[in-house]
């Protein structure tokens, strides 16, 4: 009987039972049969660390997957389910224009609620106007219908129209009178009761023609002008510190380099090094809010993996989000451009990952803001049982919308 | 409930790849095939950029291969099959041209700077001096895990053929670092 067989057996799995005893037993008294079992478990051990270690590198990968025309394994992964697929699919198709109809659909928002805003400021600042509303009302000229025609009644009289041009202008010079006696003692006083005192204002001699005619009398009277002014001067134009609490939704790019020595080429998306915020404006100073956004980690590391250390290198591409803390200095005079200072922190699908941006945001008249800074990026990440990071530096840029 | 990738059975993903979900399909197999291919890639051929080239080869074969096949019952073995003929050819490629000494024979794969046991060292060494077919089932064996019975209908050679060849392989391994194993042991 071969042991060198049952040997070779009990290695594969296939040793019958019946033999196994033999062969133990064979074991316990032949040394030169146990110095063989033990050099072919050696050598066992040594292959199965062997094919462990021999891992298809992530450049090699990338080359298979781009040679096909595919993402990568890293982006199937992440889909998990084939239902999944749908979403892998269609997202990068509609993806951009998704982005691009939000950002357009908030940069209109914001710019329409900004301009609906400065009217509601002027509107309440303006109660004087509401007097002489009907002047800038459409004319409502009287219609006369004769049978299908119908015929519009043009004031063919002008001495019937000086006349009562005449006297609207004294009515408005009354009005004004009486305006002045009622604003100026109560500087202070709600503009609604000041729309109160001028409802009560005698409007017997109101007829749509005259008010027609009024438009000419306002325009000629200077004294309207003074009492504009003097009732701005009520109340000032809202200031930026009372639009707060306020959101910011921010677009930004990153073009960094690693400071990681790393030769494998990077995981290549379309949507790489981009970051999307939600800031949330306390005042003009602090903003907190969230972003999210994807990147490229370059990864240097090594570790042991079946009694031998392994270097690898690696620049996977991984989502990121976490919460942001923002700090805006007073804008450098009237230029628009104010420092500011951001710190991140959140998380990678590797591990922790920490953001610090120091730059300028330049905010012209509107809801638009830009900004530019610089950029530095810790990520650190575990492979057995021992920490590495992967750091970055580089330029930020991007668009902001103010709501 | 939908059921994730890793539930498919290596056929169930290979028909997938005739579908839209091709690109998860083929990703799926990848992850799970990649291993046994690169292994048999580098034991066999030994270089490493000539394995390189085979690996990638492979793998593009075996996805171009799903547009005329519909069902494959052994997907593994019809990947390595793919592969050890590329193989076959890259041998006879470079039995044309001067071999010189290269140190990426002795390399994993993982990287030039690894640092690697003695033993698998070794080991590595020994297979180089193994007979072409006692290598190529020993490497079918303990590298990719098929069975007798799948690298006999792999080869196409018998069972008892196959068996005899790992045996062979395996006493010729341990006759060439016996002396080292012996080292090894008294250690």
């Amino acid at each position: 009987m071969d042991y060198r067989d049952h040997i070779n057996d009990l290695l594969d799995g296939d040793l019958e039972a019946i033999n196994e005893s033999a062969l133990f037993g064979e074991l316990a008294v032949n040394s030169e049969l146990r110095s063989e079992f033990k050099q072919q478990l050696a050598i066992r051990s040594a292959v199965q660390n062997d094919r462990v270690a021999l891992v298809p590198p992530v450049a090699l990968t990338s080359s298979v997957f781009s040679g096909l025309g595919f993402a990568g394994p890293l982006a199937g992964a992440a889909a998990g389910a084939v239902g999944g697929s749908l979403l892998s699919t269609w997202l990068p198709k509609v993806g951009v224009p998704l982005l691009a109809a939000a950002a357009a659909t908030g940069i209109t928002w914001g710019i329409l609620r900004s301009d609906s805003q400065q009217h509601e400021q002027v509107a309440q600042q303006a109660p004087q106007e509401t007097v002489q509303q009907p002047v800038h009302q459409p004319v409502q000229q009287p219609v006369v219908q004769t049978g299908a025609t119908t015929v519009v009644e043009k004031p063919c009289n002008h001495e019937t129209q000086i006349a009562a041009l005449k006297r609207d202008n004294a009515m408005l010079r009354s009005e004004l009178q009486h305006a002045r006696t009622v604003v100026e003692p109560t500087n202070e006083q709600p503009l609604a009761e000041q729309n109160i005192e001028r409802t009560s204002m005698p409007t017997q001699e109101m007829q749509p023609a005259q008010r027609v005619m009024l438009t000419n009398a306002i325009t000629l009277a200077p004294s309207s002008d003074q009492r504009m002014i003097q009732q701005t001067s009520l109340q000032p134009i809202t200031m930026r510190s009372t639009m707060y609490p306020a959101f910011l939704v921010q677009v930004r790019g990153m073009s960094t380099s690693s400071l990681v020595d790393v030769n494998a080429p990077a995981q290549s998306t379309w949507y790489e090094n981009v970051g999307l915020g939600l800031l949330y404006q306390l005042s003009d100073n602090h903003a907190v809010g969230v972003e999210m956004g994807s990147e490229v980690f370059p990864m240097s590391f090594q570790g042991d993996i079946n009694g031998q250390t392994i270097r690898y290198q690696q620049q996977p591409q991984s989502m990121w989000a976490g919460a942001a803390y923002r700090y805006t200095l007073s804008p450098l005079g009237s230029s628009g451009f104010a420092p500011f200072g951001q710190v991140f922190l959140g998380g990678t699908s590797f591990g922790p990952l920490g953001r610090a941006t120091a730059g300028l945001q330049y905010s012209p008249s509107g809801p638009l803001s830009f900004i530019l800074g610089v950029e530095g990026m810790a990520m650190a990440y575990q492979f057995n049982s021992s920490w590495f990071t992967s750091s970055k530096l580089g330029l930020t840029y991007g668009v902001a919308v103010r709501f | 409930m939908e059921r994730q990738l890793s539930e498919y059975s290596d056929t169930e993903l290979f028909a997938l790849l005739r579908t839209e979900h091709r690109e998860l399909a083929f990703g799926e197999l990848y992850s799970r095939l990649s291993p046994n291919v690169f292994a048999y890639c580098m034991r066999v051929l030994g270089s490493r950029d000539r394995a390189y080239d085979v690996f990638q080869d492979t793998f593009m074969r075996f996805y171009q291969s799903a547009e005329r096949i519909e069902y494959l019952e052994n997907v593994r073995a019809y990947a390595l099959t793919i592969c050890r003929n590329l193989c076959l050819n890259e041998k006879k490629r470079a039995q044309t041209q001067v071999v010189e000494f290269d140190e990426a024979l002795y390399n994993p794969g993982i990287s030039r700077e690894a640092d690697r046991s003695e033993m698998m060292k070794l080991i590595t060494m020994a297979m180089e001096l193994l007979p072409h077919d006692q290598k190529e089932v020993f490497v079918l064996r303990e590298y990719d895990g098929l069975s007798y019975n799948e690298i006999s209908a792999m080869l196409n050679i018998k069972l008892e053929t196959a068996k005899v060849r790992v045996f062979r392989a395996r006493q010729r391994i341990k006759e060439i670092l016996e002396p080292y194993l012996n080292e090894f042991s008294k250690e």
